[in-house]
């Protein structure tokens, strides 16, 4: 058996109830008076897959849910407590209980918005009444249908509907921003996504974030579909905390 | 609307729910502490997810997908998103609410036949539509269908691949 590590936290933390590690492992702390790290025992030659990547991050969420905690990297295993304590707790223990004090009270969650493919077109068709007309004249003239055309169409097409992105993703950032400690923003990648960012807020706001969600859902829904993840440790804000870009205090 | 209830606590109205496989890769791989020395853990069956991950608008596939999805939208389907000057042109209106009702129908039925996939453990998150990224990894040749599952029709996806092989 070895230690498969999840996080940092404070030793006064209380572990989350039926929550259970890798390989259904207990969960347990090993800790010092200041610094706590999360772990639990793995099976070393059992190789990991999908569920052992979802436990990792579903054991930092349920921590997160009332703790704060700083994630490790999935994959990261000791041999045990001794050197867990010699090679998390001693090491640089200041930068760690600064992290935890930075991100005292605050969680991240993360916002991901996808247009519906059919009315994001609609609504661009609705927009471009010159795409209507080009269409039209496909229709009805199809050997004017050449796929060069096409191409043109269908690039006019893309254009529209990523501008309808671009202002789409405003609006959502808009109204979510100013709800929370600091943004994210992943890359959107796939041909419908919208919005990609995680959202840095304090445990007092949540409620009024997810309401703010909730709300943006009800408004929105006949033209996208709006994913809403977390609570989740502060991945995204730990390497600019760390290099000093995000500071606050 | 989409509620998501999925932890103990109800204090929430509306409760986030816990990452997907597609938000674990986007997240717990490549963020996080890390330490000098450590057993690295070995992970199979991984990349192949993150490979088709991230789909650009950007190929000529696509922009002739989209003509053809332009082209086969009617817009007669709903109440709200025809454009005026056009109205005039249109056949029946008489037949709209059923036209909706059949569409409706059809996402229904749709949802149920789509890659089931092999993910044991997915979060129930949001009922039959399945978060797109997290499946990117076993549909890999229609993004945008696999975005919007309950959105896409049979006929238009297969006629659409069809063509995409004749042509390439």
């Amino acid at each position: 058996m070895v230690v498969h590590l999840y996080g940092v936290t404070t030793p006064d933390t209380k572990p989350p109830p039926e929550v259970k590690g890798r390989q259904d492992g207990e969960l347990r702390l090993v800790a010092d008076d200041r610094l706590a790290v999360i772990v639990s025992d793995v099976d070393p030659d059992a190789p990991a897959a999908r569920k052992d990547l979802l436990a990792h991050a579903h054991v930092l969420e349920a921590y997160a849910e009332e703790a704060t905690v700083i994630p490790m990297q999935f994959g990261i295993a000791l041999p045990d407590d001794d050197i867990v304590r010699e090679q998390v707790l001693e090491q640089d223990p200041e930068s760690l209980a600064d992290l935890l004090r930075s991100f005292d009270g605050l969680v991240q969650l993360t916002v991901q918005a996808f247009h519906h493919e059919e009315a994001a077109l609609r609504e661009v068709l609705r927009r471009r009444p010159d795409l209507v007309a080009a269409r039209e004249r496909m229709r009805s003239f199809p050997e004017a249908a050449t796929q060069a055309r096409q191409v043109e169409l269908g690039q006019a097409v893309a254009e529209a509907l990523e501008d309808l992105q671009e202002e789409d993703r405003l609006m959502l950032l808009d109204d979510l921003a100013p709800l929370t400690r600091a943004v994210a923003e992943n890359d959107t990648g796939g041909a419908h996504e919208i919005l990609h960012a995680a959202f840095l807020v304090e445990r007092e706001a949540r409620p009024a974030f997810d309401e703010a969600v909730a709300e943006l859902r009800r408004a929105h829904e006949e033209r996208m579909r709006i994913r809403y993840v977390g609570p989740q440790p502060p991945y995204s804000f730990l390497e600019p905390m760390r290099s000093g870009e995000l500071t606050w205090d | 609307m989409t509620v998501t209830q999925s932890r103990s606590s109800n204090r929430y109205i509306e409760r986030p729910a816990p990452s997907s496989l597609a938000d674990v890769i986007n997240t717990i791989l490549d963020k996080g502490l890390v330490i000098d020395i450590y057993i690295r853990v070995s992970l199979v069956g991984i990349e192949l997810l993150t490979i088709d991950a991230r789909i650009v608008i950007a190929s000529v596939d696509t922009y002739l997908r989209f003509a053809e999805a332009v082209n086969r939208l009617d817009l007669t389907e709903t109440e709200t998103s025809g454009i005026p000057e056009l109205m005039e042109n249109i056949t029946s209106s008489g037949a709209k609410g059923k036209t909706t009702g059949a569409l409706e129908g059809a996402k229904e039925k749709l949802s149920g036949i789509l890659p089931g996939g092999d993910e044991d453990e997915e979060e129930k998150e949001e009922r039959p539509r399945r978060s797109s990224s997290s499946r990117s990894g076993s549909s890999r040749s229609s993004s945008s269908s696999s975005k919007q599952p309950s959105r896409s029709r049979p006929a238009r996806k297969s006629s659409a691949r069809q063509k995409r092989t004749e042509e390439g």
